[in-house]
């Protein structure tokens, strides 16, 4: 790019541009001497070490530099930087890069095809992009230059340049400086500092020494030992080894120290990397690289000359090395995609990732987004993180960074800060793959942690270590260290420094922002979903559509559940419930996902930050519904997406929450959190103790004028039963000791001022130690509660008036895992004059919306302890019989609570619960996984040691006393009502069921007709469910039935309807009704175990309501992949087709089932071609109308309606029923739109919504005015531009032009309908007749008369998947 | 079954099997063709095809052609955009017409380059060759229609139109 330039040539018209105009212009420009022809504005991309480029693509938001419009150019000189910075004429600037000046300023810049002659010459700049930097000066890339004529050109073909100038003389120079270097430039460090012993200049003869600073940079030679490199005459020998390159062996590490005043030739060495070159007149040094390990090294001297050849152009690469991604040093080529953190991370081609933390270590600024650049002498890693395959570059202080094309884009010039902060240096430390981890580490508890913590608290300082370096400090095991050097031994011993052998450490997890987390949630969707039988296992599920389905547009749920090793991601954040759904979650400052944590204890902090490793990802949603080509381009754990800005959060249609035990979360406790109070959680303390059963929790009912948050005065309700006994905990002296139950502890240990001792006797006691999650079972170890037991009898018997005393001893589960052995005493609360203990009392509890978070970690059936407050009226026993309201105050607190019963008399048996359910129980729900799936919380209200917070461990002859599972229930016989309606509840189980009655006495008393049934409680296993926003199912779904209207008025507001299909006992029974989002449970769905308490039971039908004061939990949940295998063979859903399931009918076509002579259903694929005739009436029944004004649906009927249809085989006329014809008549699909704006069918008042366009709507408007209206076809039943289309109505009045046109409109789209897939069967000639009647007025004779009757669907791709098998 | 039984149906055909149809001089009168085309002997004037829209030529108010590719050759499609003007139409009624080219419009907007598309329509001659004259138009969206609709026509042309030759 280098030629003479005769400026007598320069054309006329041509602008000279000054330093000091482009700095004034302060915009990015580019500039050229020749606009025409027009020619590309940079070189074609070049590649180097066979790598392939390609074009930038993610810098497509960045523009193209603008040209100057006039052509242009720019003279000056270019020099090397200063070796002192202070004097830099690019002040400001410490890359040593070249400056280019001229009359009026200088600026920074970098140069394509750099000549070293160029050097301090004046040159003129034919082709050029300027980048201005963001506070002052610029940055000047030469793309094409032209020196001016040389008339003084020597002929030798070897240039000389002295390295300082002017300081060349001709001769031998001194005796010192007499060495020479010739061989091929391999690499080079970066400009540093380093201390340094040498002889003082002035006292050389005293030998005296002195340490100082010396500012330089050392190169790598590789130097051929033949005769003729070693020979003298380099001037002509170097033209020869230059010309026959091959014949040499360029093995011989050499190195050469380019001190003080050379050091300024950095930047032009870093450009004759592969070049060979020769170097006269050094000096030899012996340097200390180590304490005791010296190197022979060449040091450049005042006379140092450089020697070069005229016209060697070549670049020899001396990297051989097979890479392998283990750390092997190479060079890369490619396009600059992205540069984040300052420049310490440049994203290269896809997912190629350079990674430039050293911090000697400083790139051109010509390192834009757009550059192609080559990365020489980087080391190529292969890390196996699970959450993404990549390339990563590390760079060393051996590699250089060469731009081969300059970009031709507006992108910024980074100017690295080359500040030193402690977690810089860490990172300096690590290799290469946990460098990239802890700077992804960094970068996302900046996102995660913004509000909460300061930048500089999450980075640290020069002085202080941040937050994410603290982290990784607690994860990071040692051997992803590597010893730190100096710039000497790094770069003079690196292979044996460790960086080339990269240890690949496969379990470093990603800590994500959770809205990244959330949208990859999509794409692990996909995954999960292809990953079975090639793919195709997503759309296997559909054939479970057509047999549970109530309504055609919805498809089965799916639900899949991810181990958290799969997905290689640490969840880090705060717990908190969300005022928008009243779930818990797990948050960040980007967003939240739901958690289900089924051992939570009540004590949890939200202040506090936990650290989730070990979960389960639970995706739900319905495959059809979600536009997967759309997911699959993103991918939110790739280091682009979060190394950028923030993804937004997206609607992904799917259920996302995490499952996880808390004993699986470890609390975080960051050394910058100070502020923040992480124990918060209530002392148990000592005092008296109510236990409450709690029997019922009522779903919140939000503020009808705002249901997207909880109103301020929305109040909750559960219902407990006080249990007649009360806990008192002993104030014990000092502090309860935690006990370890572990084989190497004492035989003996204090407890509380009581004596443990150790028996022989097996042990099920499980404690935690510490957070680590290490449980120690023991199975010789036991705590004679009945020497305890006696002490405490002794001690207390005379402070407590009650006839009976329980001593029982108290296993506080700690918020972190910890647990503490107190002991306390259960006494009768409430003994009537004979000491009788009296019936349990019942009491409604409320909570206000700033206790939301006390309500919802109730849990029906479970027990809980209350401290005794004078205030509240737990203790109220004015009047036994009256059940009384407890509002919850904020300082009240709940402890779940559990009992086990100690066999005192029989030491060889473990604790047993009172009944072999709980043992069963206990068994699955030990680990919070069983082996059906994920269980949320203990079945049928029995708690387990690890899901509750507080164990009472009683003694076995305790048990007759104390046995208030069997009370609660047998008293609760005798209690009527409840409010808020009159509820008459807990019948004896039967079956896992509860009865009790729903009364409606203003019902009653008006006489209109009322809903009978019984309020009941089941538990189940839910095999399907339909969800419906606004548009719930329809008539079939509902039944017909009016038992549904007058509980309708209750179902107002931001409600979804659910309609499910329980399992239960063998049968299937149906539970529809409405639900808040508020009582909408995490994992409703198919799969999961269910109980429903509280559910109106109609007499005599097989079908249950949800009502206003229905509660739903969720005890576990399955996965559900949707195949068949999934499913109880005995479900018969509704089907309007004689529960004839499509897909065990054979495919058959037209052709073949008119000519078969049985009258067997069958199926076929075929598309509507015409119209023979229709009915279209308003729904007339009462009851379904009602149902369906309440659920906003249309209401058309279709008594008749006569399609011709054709499959390629022969067309046929079908008889279809109403929910049939509306699906060949795409009612429910939207109405085709033409790009010419508005549709002339459009009708006045219609909003734009997908409801708003469905041709249902519009029926419904016509069918208002006219009742019915009859379609009959005249014209062409083979082609449907050839319909002759007449409409009738009801009505008296006239169909309107438009009206008519809707309909015809209809009619026609209906006709270019997709294939669709139908279930029919010859008719019986009987019911032809009859149908012929029907519709006499046309000819049936004219066409073939065969008639089908069919229940048809859209053609899925599970269908077409199944006719290509 | 005789031979004309295919005559009201949809024939489902691939390119190369509808561009080598036999072309005879219609002798119907109601034909508003003057050929009539005719398979192995047995005589269609509809089909179905499918493919990918690979050429596409609009003349505003006139009529759209357009081609389409379904890997054994490219049919030519000619769809009308005329009806408010045609002659052909003038005994329909006009609100009729105008909902026919209301509908031509919009099967006109689905025709786009590079999409896989599902033609029925009747077989006409225009200069020597077969083209489709179009009725109606579906944009496929599921990635398996192509293999089905070759399926779909090696079975029927197997199992139907190749027998009610031979009867």
């Amino acid at each position: 790019m280098g030629e003479n330039f005769d400026s007598s040539n320069m054309m006329e018209g041509v602008k000279v541009v000054s330093i000091l105009d482009l700095l004034k212009w302060r915009r990015p420009i580019s500039g050229t001497f020749s606009l025409l022809p027009p020619k590309p504005l940079t070189a074609p991309p070049s590649t180097c070490g066979g790598a392939i480029t390609r074009n930038p693509n993610s810098s497509r938001e960045l523009k193209v530099l603008k040209s100057l419009a006039n052509p242009s150019i720019i003279i000056g000189t270019l020099s090397l930087p200063k070796s002192d910075d202070s004097s830099s004429p690019n002040s400001g600037c410490d890359h040593h890069c070249f400056s280019f000046s001229d009359d009026s300023a200088s600026v920074c810049c970098d140069v394509l095809g750099f000549d070293v002659r160029m050097i301090g010459k004046k040159v003129y700049i034919l082709a050029w992009n300027f980048i201005p930097f963001k506070h002052r000066g610029g940055f000047l890339e030469i793309i094409k230059w032209k020196s001016q004529k040389d008339s003084s050109s020597s002929v030798d073909l070897i240039d000389l340049f002295p390295l300082v100038l002017g300081s060349f003389s001709v001769g031998e120079g001194s005796h010192k400086a007499r060495y020479r270097v010739t061989g091929i430039l391999g690499s080079i460090s970066p400009v540093s500092d380093v201390p340094c012993t040498v002889d003082s200049v002035q006292n050389d003869a005293s030998g005296m020494r002195s340490t100082k600073t010396v500012h330089g940079f050392i190169v790598q030679f590789f130097a051929c030992e033949c005769k003729l490199c070693s020979s003298n005459d380099i001037t002509r020998n170097l033209f020869y080894v230059i010309d026959d390159q091959e014949r040499h062996s360029f093995s011989k590490k050499v190195f050469a120290y380019f001190s003080r005043s050379s050091s300024s030739w950095h930047p032009a060495f870093s450009k004759l990397i592969g070049s060979v070159i020769s170097l006269s007149r050094l000096r030899k040094k012996l340097v200390y690289i180590k304490k005791e390990e010296a190197l022979l090294m060449f040091v450049t001297t005042d006379e140092t000359c450089l020697h070069m050849p005229k016209l060697d152009k070549k670049r020899l690469s001396l990297s051989n090395t097979a890479i392998r991604g283990k750390g092997e040093c190479g060079d890369y080529a490619g396009v600059v995609r992205s540069i984040h953190l300052q420049g310490m991370v440049v994203e290269l081609d896809d997912e190629v990732w350079l990674l430039l933390t050293d911090q000697l270590l400083t790139f051109p600024h010509s390192v834009r987004v757009g550059a192609v650049i080559c990365a020489r002498n980087v080391h190529f890693v292969i890390p196996k993180f699970s959450w993404r395959k990549m390339l990563l570059l590390g760079a060393c202080c051996k590699t250089s960074i060469i731009v081969a094309t300059f970009s031709p884009l507006e992108a910024r010039c980074h100017l690295p800060s080359q500040s030193q902060s402690q977690l810089g240096k860490y990172i300096q430390s690590l290799v290469f793959s946990a460098r990239l981890w802890l700077l992804l580490v960094a970068q996302c508890f900046r996102k995660k942690f913004t509000g909460k913590f300061s930048e500089k608290g999450i980075l640290g300082s020069k002085h202080s270590e941040g937050l994410a370096q603290a982290y990784a400090k607690s994860i990071l095991p040692s051997l992803l260290f590597q010893p730190l050097h100096g710039i000497f031994m790094q770069f003079c011993k690196h292979d044996s420094c460790g960086c080339c052998s990269e240890l690949n450490f496969s379990s470093l997890t990603l800590v994500v922002p959770f809205v990244n987390f959330i949208n990859n949630c999509e794409v692990l969707w996909i995954k999960s979903l292809v990953q079975k039988k090639g793919g195709l296992e997503m759309i296997e599920h559909k054939r479970h559509v057509s047999c549970l389905r109530d309504f055609p547009s919805f498809g089965q749920l799916v639900r899949k559940t991810i181990p958290s090793k799969e997905i290689g991601v640490t969840l880090l954040g705060n717990l908190k419930v969300s005022a928008c759904t009243g779930r818990l979650q797990l948050m960040d400052a980007t967003g939240s996902i739901d958690a289900v944590v089924p051992d939570l204890p009540s004590t949890w902090s939200i202040n506090d930050i936990y650290e989730v490793t070990n979960y389960t990802l639970v995706l739900e949603g319905v495959p059809e519904r979600m536009n997967h080509a759309m997911m699959l381009d993103n991918d939110s754990f790739s280091c682009r997406s979060i190394f950028s800005c923030l993804p937004s959060e997206r609607e992904t249609g799917l259920g996302i929450y995490v499952f996880f035990t808390w004993r699986n979360a470890s609390h975080r406790c960051f050394p910058t959190d100070h502020g923040l109070d992480s124990n918060n959680s209530m002392e148990l303390g000592s005092g008296t103790f109510h236990l409450l059963h709690l029997s019922h929790i009522f779903p919140v009912q939000p503020n009808f004028h705002d249901h997207m948050l909880l109103s301020e005065r929305s109040s909750m309700f559960a219902e407990a039963l006080v249990l007649p006994w009360d806990l008192c905990l002993i104030e014990s002296k000092g502090a309860a000791l935690p006990i370890r139950v572990s084989k190497d502890k004492e035989e003996e240990c204090w407890l509380n001022g009581f004596t443990c001792k150790s028996t022989n006797s097996p042990c099920n006691w499980v404690q935690s130690s510490g957070t680590n999650n290490l449980e120690i079972k023991s199975s010789s170890h036991s705590i004679d509660l009945c020497n305890f037991f006696h002490k405490c009898r002794r001690g207390y018997n005379s402070s407590c008036t009650s006839l009976v005393e329980i001593p029982c001893s108290v296993t506080i589960r700690g918020l972190h895992g910890e647990s503490m052995v107190n002991s306390g005493i259960l006494s009768p609360n409430r003994a009537d004059c004979r000491g009788r203990i009296r019936r349990l009392k019942k009491v409604l509890l409320e909570f206000s919306s700033e206790n939301f978070l006390k309500y919802k970690s109730l849990c029906v059936g479970a027990y809980y302890i209350t401290k005794h407050c004078m205030e509240e009226s737990f203790c109220n026993y004015v009047d036994p019989n009256y059940d009384s309201k407890v509002v919850i105050k904020p300082g009240m607190q709940f402890w779940s609570l559990s009992f086990s019963f100690n066999e005192s008399d029989s030491n060889s048996d473990p604790p047993q619960s009172p009944s072999s359910e709980h043992c069963s129980s206990s068994v699955i729900l030990s680990a919070g996984y069983n082996q059906a799936g994920l269980v949320f919380h203990s079945c049928n209200g029995i708690n387990h040691d690890n899901f509750v917070d507080i164990n009472l461990h009683v003694p076995a002859d305790a048990v007759h006393l104390l046995d208030m599972k069997h009370q609660a229930l047998n008293e609760g016989r005798n209690t009527n009502y409840v409010m808020p309606i009159d509820i008459a509840c807990h019948c004896q189980p039967k079956d896992g069921r509860t009865i009790a009655k729903l009364q409606c006495p203003e019902a009653s008393q008006s006489g209109c007709p009322l809903l009978e049934g019984d309020l009941v409680s089941l538990h189940g296993t839910v095999v399907a469910l339909h969800s419906y926003d606004s548009c719930p199912p329809d008539g079939n779904s509902c039944d017909g039935s009016s038992d549904g209207i007058h509980l309708l008025g209750l179902f107002q507001g931001g409600r979804i309807y659910i309609c499910l299909h329980v399992l239960i006992d063998d049968r299937t029974v149906k539970i529809d009704g409405s639900l808040t989002k508020y009582n909408y449970p995490i994992g409703l769905g198919p799969g999961a175990n269910v109980n429903f308490h509280r559910i109106l039971a109609f007499s005599g039908h097989n079908r249950f309501m949800l009502t206003p004061v229905s509660f739903i939990s969720v005890n576990y949940v399955e996965e559900v992949t949707g195949s068949c295998s999934n499913k109880p063979s005995n479900l018969r859903p509704p089907f309007s087709f004689g529960c004839i399931l499509p897909e065990t009918l054979s495919l058959c076509s037209i052709f073949d089932l008119i000519h078969s002579s049985e009258c067997k259903p069958r199926r076929f694929h075929c598309r509507v071609v015409a119209v023979h005739i229709l009915m279209l009436e308003r729904i007339n029944k009462l009851d379904s109308l009602l149902s369906k004004i309440h659920y906003r649906i249309p209401v058309v009927d279709i008594p008749l309606a006569g399609f011709v249809l054709d499959d390629g085989s022969s067309p046929c006329c079908c008889w279809a029923n109403g929910e049939t014809a509306a699906t060949f008549l795409r009612l429910h699909e939207e109405m085709p739109e033409t790009s010419f704006g508005s549709c002339w069918w459009g009708l006045e008042g219609m909003g734009r919504a997908k409801a708003c366009r469905t041709p249902c709507l519009h029926l419904d408007k016509i069918l208002k005015k006219h009742g019915r209206i009859t379609v009959k076809n005249y014209g062409s039943i083979h082609d449907s531009l050839c319909q002759d289309l007449h409409l009738s109505v009801g009505s008296d009045c006239i169909l309107s032009t438009l009206d008519e046109n809707v309909l015809k409109f209809i009619i026609l789209n209906a006709c270019s309908s997709i294939n669709l897939c139908v279930v029919g069967h010859v008719m019986h000639s009987d019911a032809q007749g009859a149908y012929s009647n029907t519709s006499d007025q046309i000819d049936p004779a004219r066409e073939q008369s065969l008639f089908c009757s069919v229940s048809g669907m859209p053609m899925t791709r599970m269908e077409s998947r199944k006719r290509k098998g | 079954m005789e031979s004309h039984s295919l005559r009201d149906t949809h024939v489902k055909l691939l390119a190369f099997d509808l561009l080598s149809l036999t072309r005879t001089p219609s002798l119907s009168s109601s034909s508003f063709d003057p050929f009539s085309f005719s398979r192995k002997g047995i005589q269609i004037s509809r089909v179905e095809a499918l493919g990918v829209v690979v050429t596409r030529e609009l003349k505003p108010d006139k009529f759209l052609k357009f081609s389409i590719d379904d890997g054994t050759g490219c049919i030519q499609c000619v769809l009308w955009l005329n009806q408010l003007n045609s002659p052909y139409f003038s005994r329909r009624c006009p609100s009729d017409v105008r909902l026919i080219a209301q509908m031509a419009l919009i099967f006109s907007t689905r025709v786009q380059l590079g999409l896989v598309v599902r033609v029925r329509g009747r077989i006409a001659g225009f200069r020597g060759l077969v083209q489709i004259t179009v009725e109606d138009v579906v944009v496929e969206r599921d990635p398996n229609s192509e293999i089905l609709h070759w399926l779909d026509c090696m079975k029927l042309a197997h199992q139907h139109y190749d027998i009610l030759r031979g009867k």
